[in-house]
């Protein structure tokens, strides 16, 4: 359960990038998260309405962008998506060549950018905190 | 009226962690510490490993050591590695599931200042969660014991991804359970980390601590004399 300490990171810094941006609002917050990391969504994302209560973000819905494990071939430069577990996977498509590659994606884990609104909405905040 | 517009942001979750520990980890280097993280599930072994390791060590050199003992709960492990008469401090996480930069400053500041040539920290005993936060270490390694079967390798893969050295322990284990394919957890631990090191030891015989001990020491030289 290291969910939590992940979501406060995440919350500290989409307050902090809201106030330089002197939004008054944020309304989604964009993910990226590689296979590398493992991370439960809904855990994530329950924790995330929790720690936003009271900050600028309390309304923010949380958009999680996955991303697979991908790897270039040293021989002929093939990018395919590799599933660790199966091994015809760790075949190049292109050359044939087994294993002989680096990963170029799948270790992500930031945060994109906000959608955030520079005005208030007007209308009353209640039941947040009950 | 509301006015709606996008934020790039572009930034690491984990940043806070990771400048911390690139700091600590520099700070340590210019002291001539060097620092290994060993990871691995609850009952790999990870005590009596470093226990045995730390007597090869003092074989390849007279070398001071210390340990940071990462436990949910209790002082059983840091007694255990005062009792070999090495330095220890127990951190209690009280529950945290893994060991971020803040606890280790702590743990590491309450030895007041000694300096050591090689610091262990044992991280919480846990196959997930330790993955992902960087704890200031030179270098890091996974422990997975003989009873606990290959096939972890397939379940748990960002633990085997993060590690420079894959360490098997409990070898001495291997003629009862003879489902475990050394072959298959060597191809499969290196799928997503190729350059990973892969020992095979056991603390009770002593086989292969040896090589962990040689391949610490080495790693010591080259991290400490940049």
């Amino acid at each position: 359960m290291h969910e939590m300490s992940l979501v406060r990171n995440v919350v500290s810094i989409v307050v902090e990038e809201a106030s330089a941006a002197k939004a008054a609002e944020v309304t989604r917050v964009h993910v990226v998260v590689g296979e590398g990391h493992d991370i439960v969504l809904d855990l994530f994302e329950s924790l995330f309405q929790f720690l936003a209560r009271g900050t600028v973000a309390e309304k923010a819905s949380l958009e999680v962008h996955p991303v697979p494990y991908m790897v270039r071939c040293n021989r002929c430069g093939t990018e395919y998506h590799l599933i660790p577990i199966d091994k015809r996977t760790w075949i190049c498509p292109g050359c044939g060549a087994d294993r002989d590659y680096k990963l170029s994606s799948g270790m992500e884990f930031y945060i994109s950018k906000i959608e955030a609104s520079r005005h208030a909405p007007e209308e009353q905040k209640d039941g947040m905190m009950e | 009226m509301n006015e709606s517009r996008v934020i790039e942001v572009k930034r690491n979750i984990l940043a806070r962690n990771d400048r911390a520990a690139d700091e600590f980890r520099e700070q340590r280097r210019e002291e001539g510490m060097f620092l290994l993280d060993i990871m691995g599930s609850p009952g790999a072994g990870k005590t009596t490993f470093l226990l045995a390791l730390m007597q090869e060590l003092q074989k390849l050199s007279d070398a001071q050591m210390g340990v940071i003992e990462a436990d949910l709960e209790s002082d059983v492990d840091a007694l255990k590695i005062k009792a070999a008469g090495i330095p220890s401090v127990e951190l209690n996480t009280r529950g945290v599931c893994h060991v971020e930069m803040n606890m280790v400053k702590k743990a590491f500041d309450a030895f007041g200042g000694r300096t050591f040539d090689y610091m262990f920290l044992e991280n919480i005993g846990n196959l997930v969660c330790p993955a992902e936060f960087d704890t200031g270490c030179h270098r890091r390694v996974m422990l997975l014991s003989v009873p606990e079967g290959w096939d972890k390798v397939c379940k748990y893969p960002p633990m085997f991804a993060v590690v420079d050295a894959l360490i098997v322990t409990k070898c001495d284990y291997l003629p009862l359970n003879p489902d475990f394919d050394m072959e298959a957890l060597r191809e499969h631990a290196r799928v997503l980390n190729p350059a990973l090191e892969i020992f095979v030891t056991s603390a009770r015989t002593g086989e292969g601590m040896d090589a962990v001990a040689a391949w610490v020491h080495e790693q010591r030289k080259n991290t400490c004399s940049r």
